[in-house]
């Protein structure tokens, strides 16, 4: 039994590096964020990106890593009976799904600057065997950051845009984390989370405004400009959808049975 | 056992299936009142003096391509389900095991399987393309158009939105198939039913991925998709079905040979 903080936060750390489906993952997620900056830079749709804008348009697909490992983090415990052994060990609730959070958010934050870092590396590698020196820079919301000579890297405003955007993937993942320790299986998280983020806002894309409210819509708005809410207000909504998810999830762990 | 009675057994099984019928009830249910939202917000907007550029005969067709998640994720979870151990507290044993042990001959319980996708996808797909359409002309109200009339002008494009549920399904059961899990198909085929899905992406890459499954057999229903020279709705048909035939091979190959 422990009730130390840091023994807590260091198993959990241990059990997420030895679970192979999230190293799998990471490793996946990494390698699919350089292949989709490259394709994104390859073959823009309608004006040529710059690295920085490739980079944060690859966000909405290696979004689903970041998923995965959240719900890996919690649910992969519900396969077997580990969940009752981890509370023997740890009969703190509160502090084991701290403990979980933080091995969870060390983790992912690691992940998130390995992602950002590869797809640069894969835009950057797409755009100078193309030879197109693009010059420009990403709009971040608070006025275009411009004049960023692109294939000498990244300036000083796309540098927030991609920081911000890591901070983006971190928490979509802390959002899965949350729901699937209230859903308790891998499967049905995964398809909640997926749908919420990646299937839900098509569908309300064009009929109501209310899209805009979705977390992944309102947190997208923390790294790139776009319609709908301003850069503070989508990321109090994706606030306010992680303060319910983690609210929900913590009355949930604490008072059900394991 | 015969087939039909292994078909019963499946079906059976999906009944009992809660993500299975989660899936296909969503997937069915959110369609529908989407594409009634579409439908009531068009009117507004043709009321308040939009023209009409012929999309209205469209709006029944527009979410066939996400709808389809829900019979996705019920194509998943009839084969990964029985490779989910149970708690140790009640053996930890796994449905294959029981299910082999009661259809031994493998090919005819896969068989089974895929029937049961089929017709369950083809049962969503019919109810939701064909609610959709008649939801979206009752809605628009004096811009909607009579049924014979639509039924002219779309042709066989209904029936092609369906064929694209039904043959969509399958090739995620059969990858399903191939993973014995559920994580590796539900995120790829999640993520490819975003708003630039990645083999959309790879339209823009390389001109090959118009025979992708998904971009081919989208050219059985869509109109205006955005990307050119795409394959005819025919050929889209064809090409979507070799692919399902083939990779369903694989997948029957595999589970033929594989331990359980």
């Amino acid at each position: 039994m422990t009730n130390g903080a840091w023994n807590t936060l260091a198993a959990e750390l241990i059990k997420l590096r030895t679970l192979p489906a999230a190293l799998i993952t990471i490793c996946v997620t990494v390698l699919a964020a350089a292949a989709f900056a490259a394709a994104l830079e390859a073959a823009p749709f309608d004006r040529s990106l710059t690295v920085a804008e490739a980079t944060l348009g690859s966000v909405e697909y290696v979004q689903a890593g970041f998923i995965v490992l959240g719900v890996l983090s919690v649910a992969s415990e519900y396969a077997g009976s580990q969940a009752r052994t981890t509370l023997t060990s740890v009969p703190g609730r509160l502090l084991l799904m701290t403990g979980k959070a933080g091995a969870y958010l060390l983790t992912a934050t690691a992940t998130a600057l390995l992602t950002v870092t590869a797809s640069c590396a894969g835009a950057w590698l797409a755009a100078s065997t193309q030879g197109t020196v693009a010059v420009g820079g990403v709009d971040t919301g608070q006025g275009a950051v411009g004049g960023a000579e692109v294939v000498a890297g990244p300036a000083g405003g796309d540098l927030a845009a991609l920081a911000r955007a890591a901070v983006y993937l971190v928490l979509i993942g802390l959002l899965a984390q949350a729901v699937a320790a209230l859903l308790r299986d891998v499967i049905a998280s995964l398809a909640t989370v997926l749908a919420l983020v990646l299937v839900v806002p098509r569908f309300l894309a064009g009929v109501t405004s209310l899209a805009d409210y979705l977390p992944g819509a309102a947190g997208a708005r923390l790294y790139q400009a776009g319609p709908g809410l301003t850069p503070v207000e989508g990321g109090l909504v994706l606030a306010a959808w992680l303060t319910l998810a983690l609210t929900a999830a913590t009355i949930s762990f604490t008072k059900r049975d394991a | 056992m015969s087939l039909p009675n292994t078909v019963a057994a499946e079906f059976r099984k999906i009944v009992t299936l809660p993500a299975a019928i989660v899936g296909v009830v969503l997937g069915t249910a959110m369609t529908l009142v989407f594409t009634a939202m579409a439908g009531s917000s068009r009117r507004a907007k043709l009321d308040a003096g939009m023209a009409d550029d012929g999309s209205t005969y469209d709006l029944g067709l527009e979410m066939a391509a996400p709808g389809v998640v829900g019979v996705i994720v019920t194509a998943i979870v009839i084969i990964s389900s029985e490779y989910t151990a149970t708690s140790k507290d009640a053996g930890g044993g796994r449905q294959i095991l029981v299910s082999l042990t009661g259809t031994p001959r493998r090919g005819e319980l896969l068989a089974a399987k895929a029937v049961v996708v089929a017709l369950v996808s083809g049962v969503a797909g019919a109810v939701t393309i064909g609610g959709g359409l008649l939801m979206t002309q009752v809605l628009l109200g004096r811009h909607g158009h009579p049924i014979g009339e639509l039924m002219g002008v779309l042709g066989w494009r209904p029936v092609g939105a369906v064929a694209y549920w039904v043959l969509t399904a399958l090739i995620a059961f059969a990858v399903a198939v191939m993973a014995r899990s559920g994580i590796v198909p539900m995120v790829a085929f999640v993520v490819n039913t975003t708003f630039v899905s990645v083999t959309f992406l790879l339209t823009r890459v390389t001109s090959l991925a118009k025979y992708l499954p998904d971009v081919a057999g989208a050219q059985m229903f869509a109109t205006g998709y955005p990307a050119e020279s795409m394959v005819t709705p025919l050929t889209g048909a064809v090409v979507m079905t070799a692919w399902t035939v083939a990779l369903l091979g694989v997948a029957a190959g595999l589970f033929v040979r594989r331990d359980a």
